[in-house]
């Protein structure tokens, strides 16, 4: 029998199923078949993780049952959207690419991050989602574009001569994804700002950061990789890293291949599993924790005891909120380990007071410590 | 709320709590993904197939009647979603030869369709401990499928007693309210 036939005869019994006409053995026949997938691969594909898609459900669930305020909502979004990936797949054919688009919406609506919600526990006023996918891109003319989605690929011809800047702003309580022109794939922390041309140099891919990314940097030997923060020049020929840079002590964490910090009239090579630290105009170099380090990358919170200030900058960025009473927090704790970042934020508070012996009660977008 | 029962949870969501419906999402979403996934092996339809299970539950909160939890529900609400996904979108059925007659007359199985569900769902929890934070799953593997002693754990990898402690107690937390 046909292959196509087959198909046929078998979406008739499934459509029996579905309109509950089957006999009891065609009902076992059914069951058998939707059952026999059990064993199949159960991974995701890669570059999908589990926050992309929650967030994604979330906010699609958001708008169906919660905002019936848009007129058409679900089709033509649907359709679109399947349309651009189609084009987007055509475009770079013969690379494997998984990506969903959520919808692009042109008004700013940073409110929905880290959105307080009502509290099923009394103790706090309200509680907090965790933050989400986000970011705003500005390019040199003055557009700007907000997307919601995880991931961006830039795409430009390889003969344009476009060396126009564009800036990436990803606010409190957001995260980003970005592939760059060279393939060099940026995960950007809550509370950043990146900016890079559209089409790199012959010589050098220059790009500059605010705040916290990790890189993974795409290998090209005749163009070195060059990242400024701050006025800290770190130089990479192919590698991953972490940097962060929201103040001006800018901290590289190496995680493979090798990297060359700059500051001033100093330069220091970094090997796998050291850390540098500049402080003014002096650059440290250390062994570092890479898997504290680089927890957010993989939307984790980590704990080792002695971080609670940096535990809690990260938290008031990710959930934008204002910790009370910071003094409080002395000490060491002797508790060690991660949590995932897409849990609400009393949750989150819940392991910090079985680390601290505080408490933490959320109101509004303050968290006072008691 | 992680504590919080399915019950207790739809109780909430039965008086409109969208935060209880959220965290219900959450609970249930990555398991629920990968079960529809894998029959779909599309991420653009499994992700539509979830949001009408999730709308459904939402819009028939008053009427579902749930026991003591809500993923044979849930469970069953995706399976028709994949069935009538696949009687309107998939063109070559996958597996069809399980469906065409002269099949039915061999002996399959005689388990319910209970079984065959929890031991998909056994199997789908697997890849839950797989995604722990690491220090998490490493811990509870030791404990559980090595079944070592808390103080041969934390000599093994380094980490003090509390801290394994708690993570044992974080991890089995996470399970149970994953599939309580």
């Amino acid at each position: 029998m046909s292959e196509h036939k087959q198909s046929q005869q078998a979406r008739k019994l499934l459509q029996k199923y579905l309109d509950g006409k089957c006999t009891p053995g065609e009902e076992e026949q059914v069951l058998n078949w939707f059952y026999s997938f059990e064993e199949k691969e159960n991974s995701l594909p890669d570059g999908i993780t589990e926050a992309d898609f929650k967030t994604t459900l979330t906010q699609r669930l958001d708008e169906e049952l919660f905002h019936n305020h848009q007129p058409d909502p679900e089709k033509n979004v649907v359709i679109l959207r399947r349309l651009f990936v189609a084009a987007l797949v055509l475009f770079v054919s013969g690379i494997a690419i998984w990506m969903y688009l959520d919808r692009l919406p042109q008004v700013e609506d940073t409110a929905l991050l880290a959105a307080e919600v009502p509290s099923l526990n009394n103790a706090n006023q309200n509680d907090i989602l965790p933050g989400g996918h986000y970011a705003k891109f500005i390019y040199a003319d003055g557009k700007e574009q907000i997307r919601r989605d995880s991931t961006f690929f830039t795409f430009t011809p390889l003969d344009s001569h476009n060396r126009n800047r564009v800036a990436i702003e990803v606010p409190h309580a957001g995260i980003y994804k970005i592939i760059l022109e060279d393939g060099t794939k940026v995960w950007l922390n809550a509370a950043t700002k990146l900016s890079y041309p559209e089409r790199f140099d012959d010589d050098q891919r220059l790009v500059s950061l605010e705040g916290e990314a990790y890189f993974e940097v795409a290998k090209d030997i005749h163009r070195p990789f060059l990242i400024d923060a701050h006025g800290t020049t770190i130089e990479v020929l192919g590698t991953a890293f972490n940097v962060n840079a929201y103040e001006s002590d800018v901290k590289t964490y190496l995680v493979e291949g090798s990297v060359k910090v700059k500051k001033g009239m100093q330069e220091n090579m970094l090997r796998p599993g050291q850390e540098a630290v500049v402080l003014d105009d002096h650059i440290q170099i250390a062994e570092t924790d890479l898997e504290k380090n680089t927890a957010w990358q993989r939307g984790e919170f980590y704990f080792d005891g002695s971080n609670l200030p940096e535990i809690i900058s990260r938290i008031s960025h990710w959930y934008n909120v204002e910790f009370e009473n910071e003094e409080l927090l002395q000490g060491e704790s002797t508790y060690k380990g991660a949590i995932k970042r897409n849990t609400n934020l009393s949750t989150a508070l819940k392991i910090l007071e079985v680390a601290t012996g505080k408490s933490f009660i959320i109101k509004g977008r303050k968290v006072e410590i008691q | 709320m992680n504590n919080v029962s399915d019950i207790q949870l739809l109780a909430h969501i039965r008086e409109d709590n969208r935060l209880a419906f959220t965290e219900l999402v959450n609970r249930y979403s990555p398991v629920l993904f990968r079960f529809v996934y894998k029959r779909t092996s599309c991420i653009e339809d499994t992700q539509d197939i979830l949001q009408n299970v999730f709308a459904s539950l939402w819009k028939r909160r008053m009427s579902v009647n749930v026991a003591d939890s809500l993923y044979p529900y849930l469970f069953k609400a995706a399976k028709y979603e994949v069935i009538d996904w696949t009687v309107k979108k998939q063109k070559i059925i996958e597996r069809s030869a399980l469906l065409i007659e002269t099949h039915a007359s061999l002996s399959f199985m005689h388990s319910g369709e209970d079984d065959l569900m929890a031991k998909e769902l056994a199997q789908l929890i697997e890849q839950e401990v797989e995604e722990m934070p690491s220090t998490m799953k490493n811990v509870f593997t030791l404990s559980r499928h090595h079944a070592l002693s808390i103080k041969d754990i934390a000599l093994q990898l380094s980490l003090s007693e509390q801290t394994v402690k708690n993570n044992i107690s974080l991890a089995i937390n996470r399970l149970c309210m994953k599939f309580k």
